[in-house]
């Protein structure tokens, strides 16, 4: 059977064929077992989805029937949410009236309303019994807006309390309450559940539009008909919208401007750039529904405008043909763009352009500098850019760059062989492919942290350009992977601090590796012995964080051979050969360089060069630091 | 067809069949026992609202595309209003006094419905507690008869696939 038959099977099963086809299933059904076992299949799944069907406690038609004189049909309908806005604010509105009755009832006796055919309640007639429902002013614009149809005998209409009692807003949650008002005394309290309404009738449920009371047994539902949703006024979607597509599996963002033209209830959106369509769809009433094709796929979106048609948010319905998208990572956000604002946003297709030019340059420029980004921004003019200028005279922009970084600083894998590290260093492409290969052994982007070379923040629309270490560009409205100095902060200053510091350990790193390389193995002696030839830049043995010219960290194996100190811990000489995973395994947890001192923070750490030659920040009271640190530290280091 | 129904009490008659249906229904699109019984009054408030004006029609599957298109809606708006509140969609507890093996089924189910995409699982229910006809579903859904015919099939057999899985598990 293929796709095309389990189609026409399912559509068979839901009486969805057409004579025709649907004999020539019938007919496949009896010739072919493996059609049959398919039937039973597809049955079988539909049958499981229905033997969880679950009873609704109550039921969800309570008004039908002897009780539905206890109320009329809702007249509004209001979502759960408001509900419970409009019953904290009837609550906010119940105890400060509560606090006044209570004050009022010292000198005046309360009037209880009561129900005359109650037994219970005739026998104790107050006076205020004596004003019977029917002359109340609620009881009558009840009597007026209530169907006759819909209406059960009258005699139970008269007896009920529901005709002067009204529900003003439920609040559910652990503790669910009612706020009833008594229409005939124009009071209004809050009832828990269980708590005495009036005499004889208890507030049995809540729910987040209805209350059910319990008189003698008998449920009577009192529903918020108190409560309306004003119909909204529609306005028109025309006009310019600010898009933002958000696609979350990808953390990608994309801004720009389209323009909405409305024509009945058909919808077209252009790209107002250039006016180029963008999507087609239909509205009706506030529901959007758009459709844009994507290389030959049609994506169908939908969503909802707010009320004052200033926002919108759509999520992917479906695709056809279909693919397989997660309507959830796919959003479509937009917002209408006031005129004030549209230079603004103009802006952001010029300012793009820019910083894809910064972009270029600053990439040329790491390329012909041992991967290294320029300490100042300035360098690239004008051999790498023209200019910085437009970067730099709006008002509206405010860059930050931090300098020195190296581009597409990796973690280089234990299993890279040297030489192809040396043969790969200064090209590009080299390091994007180890960055690949981090991806795909670590499974996401998450753990390379990528650090922040440039970001541009823009004030209004509210965006952040940020240009990674790795040469990446994003664009968003919230500034995603880096706090500057000025956001506050230690904490920015001691992550810059780390990130600079583990790159020096880096390149210390490979000092050692080119040294042992040329000396059958053995580390260098001390840093005397690698500079110049193997340590170009002595000031990398000073840590951001420490004075220029502090010797900042402790060398643990000076004028080892780290091969044969490998061997040794394992107690196999020939542990690189025989089993190399182990040889590997045991590297990494043998600490070669690593800071003298904490960084500082409420969490004291320090960098570590292992001798995988990969640096990792531990904290110095995490197991992993007691494990593999500190046994290496002789008191006193 | 149907014979047609006289006035508002062959409605109620019709409402308390699909009652259990309707709640499951929402249920199994809200995750939220409160919240789906909730929705499901207010949307036999509103059938019976229409009933009052004389909009709602006379035969069986006209009115359950009705009740459960209607009910659809409301339930996508009160799960997207839910969504940008930040609630939590899972109820995190269990309803109390039912077995643990019931309880198991239907976690396993709620893990099955999860994996859907959710046009195949919206069409899929509103095809089994709904029993809409497929252009009933589509004119919900917005989309065409043959997408929907796509997605009940695709839900089914990712179903079956996953109930059989589950099977092959439990036999380990």
């Amino acid at each position: 059977m293929n796709e095309h038959d389990f189609e026409r099977l399912s559509a068979y099963l839901d009486g969805e064929l057409a004579p025709d086809d649907a004999a020539s299933v019938e007919e496949a059904l009896a010739q072919f077992p493996e059609w049959a076992k398919a039937r039973k299949t597809l049955e079988h799944t539909d049958a499981w989805l229905r033997q969880s069907e679950e009873q609704p406690v109550p039921s969800i038609v309570p008004y039908a029937g002897t009780n539905r004189a206890s109320g009329p049909v809702a007249q509004g309908s209001l979502s759960p949410s408001r509900v419970r806005v409009v019953a904290l604010l009837a609550l906010a509105v119940a105890v400060i009236g509560l606090a006044l009755l209570n004050w009022l009832e010292s000198d005046h006796a309360p009037s209880v309303p009561a129900s005359p055919d109650d037994p219970q309640l005739t026998a104790h007639e107050s006076p205020a019994v004596t004003s019977t429902p029917e002359e109340s002013p609620a009881a009558e614009s009840q009597a007026e807006t209530e169907d006759p149809s819909l209406d059960t005998p009258v005699e139970t209409e008269i007896a009920d309390p529901v005709s002067y009692l009204s529900l003003e807003g439920t609040a559910l949650g652990s503790n669910p309450c009612a706020v009833i008002r008594n229409t005939s005394t124009g009071t209004e309290r809050v009832y828990r559940i269980g708590q005495v309404v009036i005499e004889g009738v208890t507030l049995k449920e809540v729910s987040s539009k209805a209350a059910v009371l319990d008189r003698n047994g008998e449920e009577i539902l009192l529903r918020a008909g108190a409560l309306k949703l004003e119909p909204p006024v529609l306005k028109s979607i025309d006009g310019l919208w600010r898009m933002i597509l958000h696609v979350a599996g990808e953390e990608e963002e994309y801004h720009d401007l389209l323009r909405f033209q409305m024509d009945g209830t058909k919808l077209s959106a252009a790209n107002n750039k250039d006016n180029s369509p963008f999507a087609t769809g239909s509205i009706d009433e506030r529901d959007v529904m758009l459709q844009f094709n994507d290389n030959g796929i049609v994506y169908v979106m939908r969503g909802t405008v707010d009320l004052e048609f200033d926002s919108l948010t759509m999520h992917f319905v479906g695709a056809t043909p279909y693919e397989s998208v997660d309507p959830q990572d796919v959003e479509l956000r937009l917002t209408r763009v006031q005129d004030e604002d549209l230079a603004d946003i103009t802006e952001l297709s010029s300012l793009r352009e820019e910083v894809d030019k910064v972009r270029e340059a600053l990439l040329k420029y790491a390329e012909e500098h041992e991967a290294r980004f320029p300490l100042n921004l300035n360098a690239l003019v004008p051999d790498y850019l023209e200019s910085l200028d437009a970067l730099r005279t709006s008002e509206n922009t405010k860059l930050e760059y931090q300098g020195g970084l190296r581009l597409a600083r990796l973690e280089i894998p234990a299993s890279l062989r040297f030489e192809e590290f040396q043969e790969g260093f200064a090209w590009d492409y080299r390091l994007r492919e180890w960055d690949n290969l981090l991806m795909r052994s670590y499974g996401g982007a998450e753990w390379l942290h990528p650090e922040v070379v440039l970001s541009l923040t823009l004030q209004k629309p509210p965006i952040v350009f940020t240009l990674t270490a790795r040469g990446d560009i994003y664009e968003r409205q919230e500034r995603p992977l880096y706090r500057g100095p000025e956001d506050i902060s230690e904490m920015a200053e001691r992550n810059a601090w780390i990130s600079r510091d583990r790159a020096n350990l880096e390149e210390l790193g490979v000092a050692i590796r080119m040294f042992q390389n040329e000396h059958e193995g053995y580390a260098p002696g001390g840093w005397a012995s690698a500079y110049p030839a193997y340590l170009k830049d002595p000031g990398i043995l000073s840590s951001p964080k420490d004075d220029p010219g502090a010797d900042s960290y402790l060398y643990l194996y000076p004028a080892t051979n780290l091969d044969q100190l490998i061997a040794e811990r394992a107690k196999d000489p020939d542990i690189g050969d025989t089993d190399p995973d182990a040889a590997r395994q045991l590297q990494a947890q043998i600490p070669i360089l690593l800071n003298r001192t904490d960084f500082p923070g409420d969490q004291p750490g320090r960098n570590v060069l292992f001798m995988n030659w990969e640096v990792q920040f531990l904290f110095t009271n995490s197991p992993e630091w007691r494990e593999w640190v500190a046994p290496h530290l002789t008191p006193g280091r | 067809m149907e014979p047609c129904v006289e006035n508002g009490h062959g409605l109620d008659a019709f409402l308390r069949q699909v009652e259990d249906s309707l709640y499951t229904f929402l249920l199994r699109l809200i995750r939220d026992v409160e919240d789906a019984h909730g929705t499901a009054r207010e949307t036999v408030a509103r059938v019976l609202r229409l009933e009052r004006l004389g909009r709602v029609p006379e035969d069986s599957a006209n009115r359950r595309a009705l009740v459960f298109s209607m009910a659809y809606h409301l339930a996508m708006g009160h799960v997207r209003t839910r969504r940008w509140a930040s609630t939590p969609a899972l109820q995190e507890e269990p309803p109390p006094d039912r077995p643990l093996d019931e309880l198991m089924a239907l976690r396993q189910m709620e893990r099955a419905l999860d994996e859907l995409p959710a046009p195949q699982r919206d069409a899929l229910l509103l095809r089994v507690f709904g029993e809409l006809r497929y252009a009933d579903i589509a004119h919900t859904l917005r989309c065409t008869v043959e997408l929907v015919r796509t997605w009940v099939c695709h839900a089914r057999r990712s179903l079956a696939a996953h109930l059989q899985s589950e099977a092959r598990a439990a036999d380990e």
